[in-house]
């Protein structure tokens, strides 16, 4: 026996290795099926960006603490990110995802967005060994690829300035990488893009829905335009799709009727806008306004990622600091198995239990639905009295030791005492209409459950990538850049105001801050405020054009300034100092965490610092850091030209 | 004289092979020297011979015998030379001085003298050689330690002498019977040590080897494999406050940066001479004969695998002959915690609820200027709002204090200042009345410890048999803790034939793997005025009652909704032939497969109320693992010229790993979950999943290996092997080791003048290398793709429905370069004995480089891969061993030893990715150039593995620096953490500065891992009965950070909305101005907010304490027993740390304590 294992273990292939388990790339992606394996997880983390980050956040809560329309509000975290001006640093993030500590996800959008690009680049650094698949397969297989890319560069440059650029799958360690012009790798998505628009077909020739489209890629492209200054093919690319292509808006009630959950409490009077932000209507074929969505729906198990709207944006209610004239807790979370249930005050089911990880701004929920000086009553998207909108006001005492039981909740007592101590994170307005989520799981389990928090275990929470609405937008744009004072840009702006019932209608010429106000409106909670405030700085600071108080933008130094002071910056500072909280000094709350939070940002905030990880990972080569942070050098060479950028990469050693 | 006889002994290590009493002897022998008689008759009969005495060997013999039996062959070889001879464990041994004819004493003077030999616990031994001074009759004791003889007159002289016990010189006087007791002797230098694939005597070892006999230690009742090690100097023995115990070991320092729970810096285990590939817990330490530490390169280069990080080999017990011998021990005893973090008493924790809300009022007074509570924030204008009513400041009416907040009539104040501490609900009723529960009651028990072992042993002339069976049951001190194995063992050995030997060894054990365990923190965490138990002494399930929103947990109420059955049933066996081959050649194959079954079965009920029964059902895992392993070796063994000893072993050796696992996760089991986990198939398929994870891996070897010494004087040991793995067969499958050693026994030269002080010394040398090849996963050089969570990605199809997709990403970079991590080292050791061998010890220094060593080298994450397995760097180890044994006390009343080991290690970092940059003076020339650092990971060019290089916390803000830490960002009561680099400070255009704290303001503040650990044991006989001994251990010069001293209490809304009792430990107030606290939720500047404090973890554990106790012969042979003993121990008694406070030193967190009693009867 000895002498027959001697045999047989001496021979060479004794020691072959012999993976069981294990898919290794070569022998899987080369067969459309192992290609799609690739494309499955592209689209499903691109979802990913819209859904939970740890369950006390969602991700694109960065994006709109980083812009006018929302802060961070979670009082009781003594790191709340709030001083932005002084805490952000490039070792402020290093932490590990999972920490309950943390009120922002940059690092999220650094680290999951780099490995978004690789699995786009897996798709393209293979396509080419797939037998068997014809050109136009191919293509579009590439071109999808290229949009998962392109989406993702776009955010990187706008969030984080000059980045490193990776276009493909390694084959070995590479640590010299040099950082990237922004205008340079915006000239590759673009070019990535004018392909993807040639090749990915349109919906109408596909089978599945949530596979990306020509529609989609067109949108995009539209977007790379702009950014690079290509205004007329940016408006071109915006005429097709708002003429060629065979969409339109959704005008009228159409799809199913949710009832929102709980109608005794809160009645849905049902209108388009409710309607075509319900997530059972969002890619059904009736709906024509639709350009690409991303579908979220089954289990969690399997293809659910849970979306906690309800959880981390409705206001921190139930809760001692939201007290009744009479000194009570105004609002108690009571459930319909507990003997003073009554379904006229179940706040619970119909709103959640909110814990209010950002919260809006006041102009987010006042002054920017006035136009024309006028609060327009008639706005469908702000609009109370169909149910879509939720004030304060709207709630009723539902404590039945209080005397004040079923009245409103007021701000403040008869003699004008503030009852409500943390008015941060207890009292604000919320677009229910956007973010009310069936909760199924928690819905059949209500005994149990210590609250709806919007969709968790599974349900339906599709939502929307591309709508034709953001087209007019971008159209509106587009026209402003070429010339302000195009009357038809207002026309633009107003078909969308018309499809929402608005009573006050844009006249004559508008502003950039016109047009960024109407995408506020429309496109709450669907677009990257931060990221496209970003880009509409470095189009306004290209094109020269005046934003709404007459400022003009230096392109030399728009995003490399400091400080905290009103005047100066970029178009996303301004925005910020004139509407937001911040830059307003400190406020004085009754909070366990940080009771007297300073909101602050600074100018250098137009981008965020590159992530010390990433810098000292790269060992061999120097990232630039950004302006304003620790470690910056103006002397850090980069690649000038992406086509530099991809030789370098490809030149790694085996 | 006999001193010098021990030294000139001569032995032949050649195990028996074979023993027949039908054999007979046929030998023609004409002026022959005595060994090659002895080695004739070794081929016809297979025993061993051991000359004991000056030119025994060489002494000439002329004999004709035929067909005669062994005994009287060798009577008439040896008996008219005055040569005695004694068989013991198929070894003949052959003593006796050549008599001269002067003495020869007329038989009629003689008279019989007979006695019984006893060991020091008066247990009889057998086969001890009784032989006359200076004469040469003599004769061995039987089973029962008895023996007789005919003694020629009264001045005779008997000498008692056997194997492992001082020699013992007893007068016979006019005696008849004479009972003797010998003590073990402290030379070790006869016993058989095992160097792998062989074993040899101590006295000619070339390499560092460290042996360990778990019986002398049996009182302690070592509960694992590693409590048995724990203490020997150059090994550090994890420590383990579970029900199950263990710890991981690491032999003389890492070598390696590559640390990813796979045990790459742990040592090679070797069972019985092969790979063992199981844990530490299969083996029972009571089937232990001995244990043997191979520490450097030469004795471990003999093996592949990981033997770089040091190899233990472990020798279990066998039959001796003689009749069957029954072993039973009993042990029962209790666990309880020893330390663990406390939470705060009932007072405490309203004052520190206090505290923690009053933190957010502190500020300056603008009256008096000083920091104050109740100065900001919208408590500003209600001073003393949480505190008692009754200790309200002066100027603080308790009417106005009542009106801070609108009350209901005829509240009491106890209710207002309750309710402003958070108290509402179920809570607030409790405190009211008064009603308090101890959690730490409810997650801390006294476990119940049981351990039964039994044993049979024994040998005929053919077979040698050992059998075991163990049973072992541990409650840990934690509520949830339990462990059972059981364990067997069953070794036979059987001479098939004279040139045939086989044997088997299976080892089997059973064992439980985990339990539904408690999350200790959060019980403990709990307030002690949440409930426990409802109205009917049913335990509740939420702790709080619904105002709050984070309602605690209560492990007794969850546990009845989860189940789980998890364990391991292991075969391990070895089986082997050996053949008798001419020219004294043997040639022997030894296989080892084993077998391990795991199961997991788990449940968890979905009628959990509340639970979500998507999320709720039956896990079911399963997974086999074979491997195997095998050898063929062949071994020389010849003395030429009597003083010229050559050995050479040639191995060839195969090893072949494979592993199998399946899991199935049944979630929202219809219609019903009332099976169980015996129920997966009614899963509902969207929420459940299945998985299998398929490995294999092979690896082969090449030894030859060569002993040869001369004249018990100079020893060399030279070995090369060949090995070859499969995790690296893309490219590099094989790497050589080679190992040289030589060792000088200066006492046993000529010219040596010290002999009487000096007894014995020897200088050794040795020089290296070693490989090691543990990786997490065999397929690390390969690139692979991750399914993530196993989840998928839905689109919707033209009808609208969902379909699903299955999801890959790219995961790991291949590395075809991947190979062996190599270790060289030196070795120079010196083991010496004084007085007879009295004081024992050695002294050792190392030096290890350790390169190619297999490290995570970290990639930017922005490429999509985090890191690849790579051989990069070189880590140097060096240190010093020193062990020491000493019997300080020796006589019939009191026999008192010592053992002391200490061990230095320093461990340094001298390549990482020979990548260098350049240094720059203060101007920014370039002065040089100096190998990168790896921050991220945290590895630094000449620093050791574990250093600390981080931020210095230098002390705590005090109220009185308000306009100090204000430039800092900071508040009084948080850390003031060292600024060391300046030049980065960005001056504001007010003319402020803003402190930047990067990678330039940290330093080096020391290693986690100690460099220096002792141990101390002394042990006491009194009356040769009683033995009381004690253990101290203790780890020094090592640190930690930590940032408990910052109080980040609330930790996700535990303090508001969950009225968390956190653990009980001194933090900064107003009132307490302490320096070494922080304030509760301090943090520390901008950029280093979380900065770590700096501990010193240095600790000394008085480790345990044992009494034994063997009970008179006279009682126990009543009962028919050879022995009986019982014994105490307990173990962890007290622990002194020197800075740590924040539970155990040594584990950082919790530890227990284990008292034992127990008892061992041997028949």
């Amino acid at each position: 026996m000895g002498g027959t294992l001697l045999l047989s273990s001496c021979s060479k292939s004794f020691l072959q290795p012999d993976p069981l388990s294990v898919y290794v790339p070569n022998e899987t992606f080369n067969t459309e099926a192992g290609l799609m394996s690739a494309m499955a997880i592209c689209d499903r983390h691109l979802k990913g960006y819209w859904a939970t980050d740890h369950n006390e956040m969602l991700i694109l809560g960065t994006e709109y603490t980083f812009s006018e329309l929302m802060v961070a509000s979670a009082t009781d975290k003594r790191n709340m990110l709030a001083d932005v001006a002084n805490m952000l640093t490039p070792t402020s993030d290093d932490g590990s995802l999972i920490n309950l500590d943390r009120t922002n996800s940059m690092w999220y959008l650094w680290q999951e967005t780099y490995k978004g690009i690789s699995y786009a680049n897996t798709i393209i650094k293979y396509v080419d060994q797939v037998e068997g698949l014809d050109e136009a397969t191919k293509n579009a297989f590439k071109g999808r690829a290229y949009f998962h890319r392109a989406f993702r560069y776009m955010a990187l440059v706008f969030e984080y300035g000059d980045v490193p650029l990776v276009t493909t799958i390694i084959d070995g360690p590479k640590q010299d990488y040099r950082s990237t012009k922004r205008d340079a790798i915006l000239q590759m998505i673009t070019q990535d893009m004018e392909f993807a628009v040639q090749w990915v077909p349109d919906q109408s020739a596909m089978s599945l829905v949530g596979l990306i489209n020509k529609g989609a890629c067109r949108m995009l492209l539209a977007k790379c335009y702009l950014a690079i200054g290509e205004y007329a093919k940016a408006k071109e690319q915006t005429d097709i799709l708002i003429d060629q292509s065979g969409y339109s808006l959704m005008t009228e009630n159409f799809g199913t009727f949710n009832d929102g959950g709980e109608p005794q409490t809160w009645p849905i009077t049902r209108n388009v806008i409710w309607d075509l932000h319900r997530p059972e209507n969002k890619l059904i074929a009736a709906n024509h306004e639709t350009i690409m969505g991303m579908p979220n729906r089954g289990s969690d198990a399997e293809s659910f990622v849970k979306m906690l709207t309800m959880r981390i944006l409705y206001p921190f209610l139930f809760d001692g600091r939201v007290k009744t004239k009479d000194g009570k807790q105004a609002l108690l979370n009571i459930r319909r198995n507990q003997a003073d249930y009554n379904p006229q005050y179940d706040y619970m089911r119909a709103f959640g239990r909110g814990i209010s990880t950002f919260r809006p701004t006041y102009f987010q929920t006042h002054q920017l639905w006035k136009v024309n000086g006028v609060m327009d009553e008639g706005d469908l998207r702000h609009s109370s009295a169909v149910g879509n909108w939720v004030r304060m006001e709207d709630y009723r005492v539902n404590n039945k030791a209080s005397s004040e039981f079923g009245k409103p909740v007021t701000l403040f007592s008869d003699n004008g005492t503030l009852l409500c101590s943390d008015t941060i994170r207890r009292w604000y307005d919320v677009p229910h209409y956007k973010f009310f989520l069936d909760d199924p799981v928690n819905e059949a389990n209500i005994s149990g459950s210590d609250g709806l928090r919007g969709a968790t275990n599974g349900g339906i929470a599709d939502w929307y990538l591309y709508r034709l609405a953001e087209a007019y937008l971008l159209r509106a744009e587009a026209k402003y850049y070429l010339n302000p004072s195009d009357g038809t840009i207002k026309d633009d702006l107003n078909i969308i105001r018309e499809r929402a019932k608005c009573s006050q209608l844009y006249q004559g010429t508008v502003t950039i801050g016109d047009i960024m106000n109407e995408r506020a409106r429309e496109l709450y909670w669907e677009e990257w405020r931060n990221v496209e405030l970003k880009r509409v700085s470095l189009c306004l600071a290209r094109s020269g054009r005046p934003d709404e108080w007459g400022n003009v933008y230096n392109l030399d130094n728009f995003d490399k300034q400091s400080g905290t002071d009103a005047s100066g910056g970029s178009y996303w500072y301004q925005r910020i100092v004139h509407y937001s909280m911040y830059n307003k000094g400190p406020i004085q709350i009754d909070a366990t965490g940080n009771a007297n939070p300073n909101y602050t940002m600074d100018k250098k905030n137009m981008y965020w610092p590159i992530p010390n990880a990433a810098i000292s990972a790269n060992n061999k080569g120097q990232l630039s850091q950004n302006y304003g942070y620790d470690g910056y050098d103006p002397a850090t060479p980069k690649w000038d030209k992406w086509e530099d950028a991809v030789a370098d990469e490809m030149s790694v050693a085996e | 004289m006999m001193k010098l006889a021990i030294f000139l002994t001569l032995t032949f290590t050649m195990h028996a092979m074979a023993k027949s009493n039908a054999q007979t002897i046929t030998l023609d022998a004409k002026n022959t020297t005595m060994r090659e008689v002895m080695q004739e008759i070794q081929k016809q009969q297979g025993y061993s011979f051991l000359f004991r005495g000056d030119k025994i060997a060489d002494m000439r013999v002329t004999a004709n015998l035929k067909q005669v039996n062994l005994a009287d062959a060798l009577n008439t070889l040896l008996d008219e030379r005055g040569l005695a001879w004694s068989l013991n464990e198929g070894i003949i041994t052959i003593t006796g001085t050549p008599l001269s004819p002067v003495k020869r004493i007329s038989q009629t003077q003689q008279r019989t003298v007979s006695g019984r030999v006893t060991d020091e616990n008066g247990a009889p031994l057998a086969g001890v050689t009784v032989t006359i001074k200076g004469a040469s009759i003599g004769t061995r004791t039987n089973e029962k330690g008895i023996f007789e003889m005919q003694v020629p007159d009264a001045n005779a002289i008997f000498i008692f002498h056997i194997l492992g016990y001082e020699q013992r010189e007893v007068p016979v006087g006019s005696k008849s019977t004479i009972d003797v007791s010998l003590t073990p002797s402290m030379s070790d230098l006869d016993e058989v040590v095992v160097v792998g694939y062989g074993t040899m005597q101590k006295k000619d070892l070339t390499g560092s080897v460290t042996q360990i006999r778990p019986d002398k230690i049996a009182n302690e009742n070592p509960k694992t494999v590693q409590d048995i090690l724990r203490g020997a100097p150059g090994l550090r023995i994890g420590y383990e406050p579970s029900a199950k115990g263990g710890g991981l070991i690491e032999v003389r320092g890492k070598r390696s940066v590559y640390d990813d729970d796979s045990g790459h810096n742990s040592p090679l285990l070797i069972l019985d001479g092969m790979i063992f590939y199981g844990e530490l817990s299969e083996i029972n330490p009571d089937d232990i004969d001995q244990i043997d530490i191979l520490k450097d390169a030469s004795a471990a280069a003999i093996y592949g695998s990981k033997a770089a990080s040091g190899v233990i080999i472990i020798s279990t017990k066998k039959g001796k002959q003689g009749k069957p011998v029954i072993n039973m021990t009993m042990n029962v005893g209790a666990t309880q915690r020893s330390d663990y973090r406390e939470r705060f008493t009932t007072d405490a924790y309203l004052q520190h609820r206090q505290d923690w809300y009053t933190k957010n009022t502190y500020g300056i007074n603008p009256e008096t200027g000083a920091y104050e509570a109740y100065q900001s924030g919208v408590y500003a204008s209600k001073p003393g709002y949480f505190m008692q009513p009754n200790q309200l400041p002066s100027g603080v009416s308790i009417e106005d204090w009542r009106a801070y907040t609108a009350n209901d009539t005829g509240e009491s104040d106890l209710s207002i200042w309750a309710q402003r501490l958070g108290f509402t609900g179920n809570t607030l009723q409790n405190f009211l009345s008064g009603k308090i529960v101890d959690w730490a009651d409810r997650t801390f028990r006294t476990g119940l410890n049981q351990d039964y072992n039994a044993s049979i042993s024994g040998a005929s002339e053919k077979v040698n048999y050992y059998l075991s069976m163990g049973y072992l049951k541990n409650e840990g001190a934690v509520v949830s803790d339990d462990y059972q194995a059981i364990r067997a063992n069953m070794k036979v050995n059987a001479h098939v034939t004279d040139w045939l030997e086989l044997g088997a060894n299976v080892n089997f054990q059973d064992r439980s793997d985990g339990n539904v365990d408690i999350d200790m923190d959060q019980m403990l965490r709990n307030s002690p005025y949440a409930d426990y138990t409802d109205e009917f002494g049913n335990p509740v399930q939420y702790p709080l009652s619904s105002e709050y929103s984070q309602r605690g947990y209560n492990y007794d109420f969850q546990k009845q909704y989860l189940e789980l059955d998890k364990g391991y049933t292991v075969f391990n066996s070895i089986f082997n032939a050996k053949v008798k081959l001419p020219f004294n050649i043997t040639y022997s194959f030894n296989a080892s497969p084993r077998y391990q079954f795991f199961y997991d079965r788990y449940f968890m009920s979905a009628e959990l109320p509340g639970s979500d029964p998507a999320s709720r059902g039956a896990n079911r895992e399963q997974s086999k693992r074979l491997d195997w392993s095998l050898n063929n070796t062949l071994s020389w063994d010849q003395t030429f010229a009597d003083k010229h000893h050559f050995m050479v072993t040639l191995v060839q050796e195969a090893e072949e790993r494979k592993f199998w696992q399946d899991r199935i996760e049944a979630r929202n089991i219809l219609p019903s979950d009332a099976l169980g986990f015996h129920n997966t198939k009614n899963g509902s398929k969207e929420n459940s999943t299945y998985s299998s994870e398929d490995t294999h891996q092979t690896a082969d070897a090449l030894l030859g290996r060569l002993f040869y010494s001369y004249d018990n004087r100079y020893m060399l040991t030279a070995s090369i092997r060949r090995d070859g793995y499969s995790a690296f067969g893309t490219s590099n499958p094989y790497a050589t080791f080679p190992s040289a050693a030589a060792a000088w026994s200066f006492t046993n030269e000529k010219f040596f003048p010290w002999n009487d002080i000096m007894s014995h010394g020897k200088l050794r040398v040795s020089y290296g290398k070693n490989g090691n090849r543990q990786l997490s996963s065999p397929y690390l050089a390969l690139a692979n793709l991750y399914a993530g969570g196993g989840k998928m990605h839905g689109y919707l199809n033209s009808s609208g429905e969902l379909e699903q997709y299955r999801y890959l990403m790219v995961d790991r970079l291949a590395n075809p370069t991947l190979q062996w991590e190599k270790t060289a080292s030196w070795n120079f050791g010196l083991d010496f004995g004084f007085l007879n061998d009295r004081i024992s010890g050695s002294l050792e220094y190392y030096t290890m480089q350790t390169h190619d060593m297999i490290m995570n080298e970290r990639l930017p994450g922005f490429t999509g891969f985090l890191s690849i397995t790579t051989n990069l760097g070189q880590v140097n180890n060096k240190g010093i061993e020193f062990s020491l044994n000493s019997l300080n006390v020796s006589n019939d009343f009191l026999q008192w030893s010592t053992t002391f080991g200490l061990s230095y290690n320093k461990n340094k970092i001298t390549h990482l990715y020979y990548e260098y940059e350049d240094v720059l003076d203060e101007a920014g020339n370039v002065i040089g150039t100096k190998e990168m650092d790896d921050l991220s990971n945290g590895w630094f060019i000449g620093q050791p593995i574990g250093a600390i290089w981080d931020y210095r916390v230098t002390g705590i803000w005090q109220a009185n620096e308000v306009e100090e830490a204000a430039k800092y960002g900071q508040l009084p009561g948080d850390p003031k953490v060292a600024n060391n680099y300046t030049a980065d400070d960005v001056v504001n255009s007010d003319g402020s500065v803003t402190h930047v704290y990067n990678d330039r303001d940290k330093q080096f503040l020391g290693q986690t891992d100690p460099p220096i650990r002792w141990s101390l044991r002394n042990e006491f006989i009194l009356w040769k009965d009683l033995s009381v001994s004690f253990n101290i251990y203790s780890y020094m010069g090592h640190k930690s950070l930590s940032g408990n001293y910052l109080n980040n209490d609330d930790d996700g809304g535990r303090m508001a909305y969950a009225m968390a009792n956190v653990p009980a430990k001194e933090y900064w107030t107003i009132d307490n101005p302490t320096n070494d606290y922080g304030r509760i939720e301090a943090k520390g500047p901008t950029g280093a907010a979380s900065a770590n404090k700096l501990y010193n973890r240095s600790f000394i554990r008085l480790d345990n304490i044992s009494v034994g106790y063997y009970l008179p012969n006279q009682w126990t042979s009543k009962w028919n027993l050879n022995r009986l003993k019982v014994y105490g121990t307990v173990r962890n008694v007290a622990t002194w740390a020197k800075d740590w406070e924040y539970g155990d030193p040594e584990t950082g967190d919790w530890a227990s304590r284990v008292y034992t009693l127990g008892v061992n009867l041997t028949f």
